[in-house]
Formats: structure tokens, C-alpha cells, sequence
């Protein structure tokens, strides 16, 4: 079966395709962005999963959070692009 | 920024109860006096004394105006032995008024969200926590718009909520809800919560969101911007 072009840009990149492995993105919180490197392919989940993106918000992050790529939210399987802004958004406190 | 009329505070447990007695004492000091009204339609347990401060049991609303009112008589304080609830949220949250929420359950903040998106005039300061972290959301409608989104945006937690406003459940359903909390995560929220009275009422920048994470110290404020 073959894949769509916009689908292959998103697999990850053979040493040979002569680009790089790594891409550029945003963390952010609010109005604070922080660039990182991420293997190209990266999924959300991925991201979340290494952690460091709790250093950046500064709150550990639970499964069930909103996540939003640009202004959108995104499920868990979303492939990131260069230049994507990824923020985590937590989960409202319950009780009071 | 709004023309301020009325002071609700909905829920008047860990946290509620603390903003009714720190909103009082503020307001008794300053020239403008809205009307004070503190809902509930729980009651003061032998086993809530571990966070919450009453003087004798009885209903929380009725309990605390009771103790309120008779430190700060120059106040108006009413009390409303109710849980908010569609039958009764457009009687008690009126144009004009800033709402603290300070329930335990996200079906009711959805419930004060989408009635004061029916306001013109109306601020929503809503505040929650888990066991050692928390938030607090303001939402600002001034003049019919939106100064900041609404609490259930980007909140599907809140949008969609998965649990139901206690006017809907029996009172073992209730209990059952229950769980362990921490009383200095009600303070911070408390806190946080009068903190965006003040911003909103004095201060002319505005944040739609704050967290707060106990285990680390960590805080943030938010001013989000509702996308269309």
C-alpha cells in the first residue's frame, strides 16, 4: 500500500533521504515557548513520555490531559512537525 | 471593569468558606458593599472540622452568613440552602455579579460557565484542586463579550463533564464522592481565587488561568485567548 506524501514526510528520516533526524519545536505554557530537538516522527505521546515537557510546564502531566499543537487539540498519535508549538493543558481541579 | 452588584459564592466547603470569611472582612473596609450571597445544600459534618472552620453543624450557607453576619453587621449576607442547579442558577447569579465557584464537581462549573455566557456583565472565578495541585480559571464577560474564554474552553474535563451536579444525586451518592484532601491545597486555591477578585476589581490586565502545583512550588498564570 503506498503512502500518501504528506504521510511520508512524517516517517522517520533514513540517514541517506540526506535530512536531518532531529527537528525543531515549541514547548510552551502560556506565553512562554521553549525550543527542543525531537526525532523526526515524533508522536505527542512520545514527547510526553521522555518528561521533559514537565520541566517546562512545571507540573507533572497525568494521561488525561489536553493537548494542543497550535491552537488545536491533538490526540496522543499526533505526529509532530518542525516548528510545531505543543502546549499541555492541565486538567481542571475537581474539589474544592 | 464591571459594575459590581453582587458577590455569590457557590460552595462552601474547604474552599468557599475561606473566601467568605477573607471577601468579607475586605469588603466591610471598602466604600462599595455588594449584597453577599453564599449557596449550599450540604451541611457542616463533625468529620469536615479537618478543613473547614463553623461554629455549630448545620447548613454551610446558612451556618457561615450566620457567623459572617454577626461579625460584620455594616455587611448584607445571604445564605441559600440550595446546590446550584438550572431551576434556580438565573435566580441567584443575576447581571452585575462576580461568582466564586467553589464546587466539587465539574458538572456545576459548567453549569455557572454556560449561565454566565448568558450575562452581559457577570465575572466567573472558578477554582478546584486535586490532592496537592490545582487551578483556578477567571471568566470575564463584559458588555455581552467574552474578555476571557469561558472555563469550558480547552477543558473538555469541564465541557463534557463525566460527573453529575450533586442537586441530581441522592445523599449516598453524594458521600460517595468523597475523597481525601489536602487543607493546604484549599488555602493556595482560596487564595489564588481572591487573588483574581482583586486583579479583576483593581487592576486593569487580566489572566483566564493559574495553576498551581504544591509538590514543586511551581505557578503559572495564563492569559489564554479563546480561538473562533
Amino acid at each position: 500500500m503506498s503512502e500518501s506524501a504528506d504521510n511520508v514526510a512524517h516517517l522517520p528520516v533514513r540517514d541517506e533521504a540526506g535530512l536531518s533526524r532531529k527537528i525543531s519545536v515549541q514547548v510552551g505554557y502560556g506565553p512562554n515557548n521553549q525550543e527542543f530537538e525531537i526525532d523526526r516522527g515524533n508522536t505527542v505521546q512520545d514527547i510526553l513520555k521522555d518528561g521533559f515537557i514537565q520541566e517546562i510546564i512545571g507540573f507533572s502531566g497525568g494521561s488525561n490531559e489536553t493537548v494542543v499543537v497550535n491552537g488545536d487539540t491533538v490526540g496522543r498519535d499526533h505526529v509532530m512537525r518542525p516548528g510545531d508549538r505543543l502546549e499541555v493543558i492541565k486538567r481542571a481541579g475537581e474539589k474544592a | 471593569m464591571i459594575n459590581v452588584k453582587h458577590i455569590v459564592i457557590v460552595g462552601i466547603g474547604g474552599v468557599g468558606s475561606r473566601i467568605a470569611q477573607v471577601i468579607c472582612q475586605y469588603l466591610a473596609y471598602q466604600e462599595s458593599k455588594p449584597v453577599i450571597t453564599l449557596i449550599d445544600g450540604d451541611n457542616y459534618e463533625p468529620k469536615n472540622a479537618d478543613r473547614q472552620i463553623f461554629s455549630k453543624l448545620g447548613n454551610k450557607a446558612e451556618v457561615t452568613a450566620e457567623l459572617l453576619t454577626e461579625q460584620y453587621p455594616n455587611l448584607t449576607i445571604q445564605s441559600k440552602y440550595r446546590y446550584i442547579s438550572e431551576d434556580n442558577a438565573f435566580v441567584y447569579v443575576q447581571e452585575d455579579s462576580i461568582v466564586f465557584c467553589c464546587v466539587d464537581n465539574h458538572a456545576s462549573r459548567k453549569l455557572l460557565s454556560d449561565h454566565c455566557g448568558w450575562l452581559d456583565n457577570a465575572v466567573l472565578i472558578s477554582g478546584g484542586n486535586d490532592y496537592d495541585d490545582g487551578n483556578v480559571q477567571v471568566y470575564v464577560r463584559v458588555e455581552g463579550k467574552n474578555i476571557t474564554p469561558p472555563i469550558t474552553y480547552q477543558h473538555p474535563e469541564i465541557a463534557e463533564p463525566a460527573d453529575k451536579n450533586p442537586a441530581e444525586l441522592s445523599c449516598e451518592e453524594i458521600a460517595a464522592t468523597s475523597s481525601p484532601q489536602l487543607i493546604f491545597a484549599n488555602l493556595k486555591v482560596a487564595s489564588e481565587m481572591l487573588n483574581a477578585f482583586w486583579v479583576v476589581t483593581q487592576k486593569k490586565k487580566l489572566y483566564s488561568e493559574l495553576y498551581f502545583d504544591l509538590k514543586t512550588g511551581a505557578q503559572r498564570a495564563i492569559n489564554r485567548k479563546e480561538m473562533t
